[in-house]
């Protein structure tokens, strides 16, 4: 009802006589509640951006997501130290750090918080990217410590491009796995995934030992063709969250 | 503001969840009753938007919701069923995280909090860990958070469950409360509580919507087949075997039945005003 209609109402009301007339009283609150509601309507709240967003989840989520990293971080750095060959090992400890992502993701299913997450604003996919962002990283900054550091043990800088690739390589694959179980909502599949990566580790470290030829300059062409095929397969997985939140949709896995 | 439901369909595999459910909603408050399994829950879930309906839509003031997105979330609040708690949060502090995931400014989230923990009557309990408090107490946490964003559209399911019974009636009087211009729907198994509060009730059976209407109007259909007949202790473990019996009470030396019947049960049975747990009740009767 417009505020016009509203005071010629009232006034026309006013002019009839004083005893009280219930179809009309009846009227007159049927009016001011179609107000209310109307008022209610347009009231919208101010809403926080996504980047306002990050920085909560980063209150609430950063000291988890930061500690298992540097939990990791540490494992791997004293245990760099007692290997030889650096080089051919760096496959085997990346997937650590994927796997240590995983915990940060999955944990609003394991506290049974997914379904009352997904009905805010924000959804399981604001939620998953923020932590991925967050995690990601983090990730960085551990694989480029745990580069730094094998470059200080072979106390050379040479083919550290290669090194890079190595370590890549296999988070790459484990993360896109992972997410992609996420995606298609294969909950049952996710603790396999979490254990494959784990054992992915040992089939790196098996890879370095017996196939050394596999870490030789030579086969660079391999790991970089390796590379590109599942940075394009992460970025496929990180342009669905992006096309779901873009869309307002939601993601990920609700009991 | 109006909530419009399709012919919304659920199917897992060969099993209907909810079979072809249509109606509208308009603010006020909206009971859902039905035995376990009815399809409660996956009809909430879908108006919340987070289960994808096999077939039939919902509209809100004709926009469907999925297409509004994170505008429809915004106002949306809900309290599931089963729910749990991230351990190491306050009360203060899951509230605050909830208010976070809902875009509320950090000053204005803090502000809400400490009104909803008052409103629940958990100031008290504020900062001490969720993983400590009794299922009543997380029930009253889980209230708060639905409320946090000042919902338009308030969906809860078994909100009463775990609450003792003067919690219960705060709770209604909240609800009742908050209900203007807004829409609330809520599903419990304590009927009492939907007549308590309700304006329109729903009753849901195999996945049906079977009945719709106001408390009066859905007790109206129960009318002429209640029936209160005072027999001997004896004679009443005969009639429960062969009748539906929706009470009984010791007075005296005789056990007074309240019988659920289409016909006059016995010569002496006397008509007696329905509820709506005697139309709940005959409506589950097998």
């Amino acid at each position: 009802m417009k505020d016009r209609e509203f005071k010629a109402f009232l006034r026309g009301a006013l002019q009839q006589e004083a005893t009280v007339r219930n179809e009309k009283k009846r009227e007159t609150v049927a009016g001011c509640r179609e107000i209310m509601y109307e008022q209610l309507e347009s009231l919208a709240e101010k809403r926080t951006g996504f980047w306002q967003f990050l920085s909560d989840v980063f209150r609430f989520e950063g000291l988890s997501i930061l500690g298992i990293q540097a939990g990791v971080l540490l494992f791997v750095c004293v245990w760099l130290g007692t290997i030889d060959k650096v080089s051919y090992y760096i496959s085997v400890f990346t997937p650590l750090f994927a796997l240590a992502v995983m915990p940060v993701l999955l944990r609003s299913q394991y506290y049974k918080m997914g379904e009352m997450e997904a009905v805010t604003r924000a959804s399981g996919t604001e939620i998953i990217l923020a932590k991925l962002l967050l995690a990601g990283a983090a990730n960085l900054v551990c694989i480029t410590v745990v580069l730094w550091l094998a470059l200080y043990l072979r106390q050379s800088g040479e083919g550290i491009g290669r090194m890079i690739l190595y370590g890549l390589v296999p988070y790459l694959v484990a993360m896109t796995a992972f997410l992609r179980f996420i995606r298609l909502r294969r909950k049952e599949r996710l603790p396999v995934c979490m254990a494959a990566t784990a054992g992915s580790c040992v089939g790196w470290a098996i890879l370095a030992k017996t196939m050394p030829q596999a870490y030789e300059a030579s086969a660079a062409g391999f790991w970089m063709v390796l590379f590109f095929l599942f940075a394009g397969f992460f970025g496929r997985e990180i342009g669905f969250i992006w096309e779901m939140k873009r869309e307002g949709k939601g993601y990920g896995i609700i009991d | 503001m109006e909530l419009s439901i399709d012919r919304l369909t659920k199917h897992y595999g060969r099993k209907i969840a909810v079979d072809c459910v249509s109606t509208v909603m308009k603010p006020g408050v909206y009971g859902l009753l039905g035995e376990n399994g009815a399809g409660k829950t996956t009809l909430m879930r879908m108006l919340c938007a987070i289960l994808e309906a096999t077939a039939g839509e919902v509209f809100l003031d004709g926009k469907e919701i999925t297409a509004l997105g994170a505008d429809y979330r915004d106002l949306l609040g809900y309290l599931p069923q089963d729910f749990g708690y991230y351990p190491n949060y306050t009360a203060k502090e899951f509230l605050l995280y909830m208010a976070a995931l809902k875009g509320i400014p950090r000053e204005e989230a803090g502000k809400r909090a400490d009104e909803l923990l008052e409103v629940v009557g958990l100031t008290e309990a504020a900062s001490k860990k969720v993983k400590t408090f009794s299922g009543g107490m997380k029930q009253r946490v889980g209230i708060a958070q639905a409320l946090l964003n000042e919902p338009k559209i308030l969906i809860l399911d078994e909100p009463t469950a775990g609450l003792d019974p003067k919690e219960r009636v705060r709770f209604r009087n909240l609800i009742s409360d908050y209900a203007a211009g807004r829409i609330v729907i809520l599903s419990t198994h304590i009927v009492s509580d939907i007549e308590a509060i309700a304006d329109e009730v729903l009753l849901m059976r195999k996945g049906k919507l079977v009945s719709q209407g106001t408390v009066a109007e859905l007790t109206k259909k129960a009318e002429g087949k209640v029936w209160e007949l005072a027999v001997s202790p004896t004679e009443a473990k005969v009639w429960q075997e062969k009748a539906a019996v929706a009470n009984l009470r010791h007075e005296g030396e005789q056990v007074v039945l309240r019988i659920l019947s289409d016909d006059r049960p016995a010569e002496q049975a006397v008509p007696c005003d329905a509820t709506l747990e005697d139309l709940y009740l005959q409506s589950f009767r097998e």
